[in-house]
């Protein structure tokens, strides 16, 4: 409780420092308005900005779960097949080599200025963080756990669903809270590179028309999509991760 | 019920061990201890009377069937040193876990079996809950839970204190007994050896067992047999350094 109180003050003391500024200095006013003229701004344009945040918070969600199934589906025939993994992963390790936002261009060449090339950007930079994490957490289960199940003969889905998938819970989950920002940041790009609408848009218009007040909207808008991803997935892990996360060994 | 080795080979590439066609057999509730310097191949020959490896030659049974047989109807336990709870179970579903894994309920046998082991207040703790000595009660639990007719421990009772072995050693006993199970261990801890088990061997760096000698219940008889087991240990101990010159 304390340290939120901390925060708070310090939040404060941050809106307080750069409302005077804003107010009373010219370069800053130019470069990151103040407060007041932001949440005047934002009055003004409620509906346009709202509507921007929802689309790319649609775009954002549907990247990270598109980018969770596959991850899962991949990792799902690893399990099925060992050696798909040993094919698999050199080719995922050398996607990576990629600056992966550099797609933005092909994907809406490929799928179009709408919501379709956006998502696909936001899954294809979700994805790494989600499957390497998944792997992670499979390889790192002990081999005595693989002899007991080959000596109880345990089925296929048995291993798989009450062994790899909870032991590699805490792995699954770093992996998710990373991709959840990394979601963001892709739709966001992808959005540069021309949409209807969305913060990306709105963050390109505020530095071509001179907007700081559109420009501080739409990055606190950004970081409160990507903080409200991070905190249900957080959410759901503690629900889910009790077990590790009341021990910090298990 | 007795378990049959016979002339098991094996060896990994480039290994400097290997097991050289070992026989041996154990009579049915009987435990045999298999003592051994780190790397002589100890754990490797647990894990092929499990089935869990291959050998290069050689054969294995009980009671004339292949392991594999014995492993369908659940009745093959293994103990790890590790003891392999799944952290995000209760003991209570730890112990049941084979239960799961085989599909078959063992009501009965579980509730004589956390009694004997004395986990009848920890059942619902998670294994981070526990102490050391209480995570291998739980596996021990977890062996004795399908009522094994074979039973392997690999170095089960390494890096527990003194009190808790003895109780672990005790509650084994117990457990043994009441299912008749047959047990092969391997430790490098000669007390425990002399404490456990009913028959002794020892397996030398050239994979082949040197020494079997029936274990005693008189102090100076098990006296002797510790000091020739010394004797031996330290013999090879030198001719590893030697192989590994």
């Amino acid at each position: 409780m304390r340290n939120w109180f901390q925060y708070i003050v310090l939040l404060v003391v941050l809106l307080i420092t750069w409302q005077y500024f804003g107010s009373s200095n010219n370069t800053v006013k130019i470069l990151i308005s103040s407060p007041t003229a932001c949440l005047q701004y934002f009055s003004e344009n409620k509906q346009q900005l709202l509507g921007a945040v929802a689309i790319t918070a649609f775009e954002s969600i549907i990247g990270l779960i598109a980018a969770t199934g596959i991850a899962f589906i991949l990792m799902g025939l690893c399990f099925r097949f060992p050696s798909f993994y040993k094919f698999i992963l050199p080719i995922v390790l050398t996607t990576q080599v990629i600056p992966l936002i550099t797609l933005a261009p092909f994907f809406i060449l490929w799928l179009g200025i709408g919501v379709s090339s956006k998502i696909a950007l936001a899954a294809t930079i979700s994805f790494y963080p989600v499957f390497m994490n998944f792997a992670t957490g499979y390889n790192a289960i002990s081999s005595n756990i693989f002899d007991l199940l080959d000596i109880y003969k345990a089925k296929r889905s048995f291993r798989i669903l009450k062994v790899y998938f909870p032991l590699s819970l805490p792995n699954i989950f770093t992996g998710l809270k990373v991709a959840a920002t990394l979601s963001v940041i892709g739709a966001i790009v992808a959005e540069f590179s021309g949409t209807d609408n969305g913060l990306g848009k709105n963050l390109l218009l505020s530095s071509i028309r001179i907007e700081p007040e559109l420009m501080m909207l739409s990055i606190f808008f950004s970081a409160l999509v990507g903080g409200a991803l991070f905190g249900f997935i957080f959410l759901i892990e503690r629900i889910s991760g009790k077990w590790y996360l009341n021990s910090n060994k298990y | 019920m007795s378990l049959l080795i016979n002339q098991i080979s094996f060896g990994y590439p480039n290994a400097v061990n290997t097991l050289n066609e070992l026989t041996f057999q154990v009579l049915p509730g009987k435990t045999l201890c298999i003592l051994g310097a780190s790397g002589s191949g100890k754990s490797t020959l647990l894990k092929i009377i499990a089935d869990l490896i291959t050998p290069h030659s050689g054969h294995i049974a009980f009671n004339n069937q292949p392991i594999e047989e014995l492993k369908r109807q659940g009745r093959l336990s293994f103990m790890f040193q590790d003891p392999c709870l799944m952290p995000n179970l209760t003991v209570q579903q730890n112990v049941e876990f084979p239960s799961k894994m085989l599909g078959r309920t063992f009501v009965t046998t579980f509730l004589d079996t956390i009694r004997m082991v004395g986990l009848q207040q920890s059942v619902n703790k998670l294994p981070n809950e526990l102490s050391g000595g209480m995570r291998t009660r739980t596996a021990l639990a977890r062996s004795f839970i399908s009522q094994p007719s074979l039973l392997l421990l690999d170095e089960a009772f390494t890096g527990l204190d003194q009190g808790w072995r003895y109780d672990l050693y005790q509650e084994l006993k117990t457990l043994q007994q009441r299912d008749n199970t047959t047990i092969v261990m391997v430790t490098h801890d000669i007390d425990e050896a002399l404490e456990l088990a009913d028959e002794i061997c020892f397996l030398d760096c050239a994979g082949q067992l040197r020494f079997s000698i029936a274990n005693a219940i008189a102090i100076d008889e098990r006296s002797m047999i510790r000091t020739k087991l010394k004797t031996i240990i330290k013999e090879d101990h030198l001719k590893q350094l030697q192989l590994h010159a």
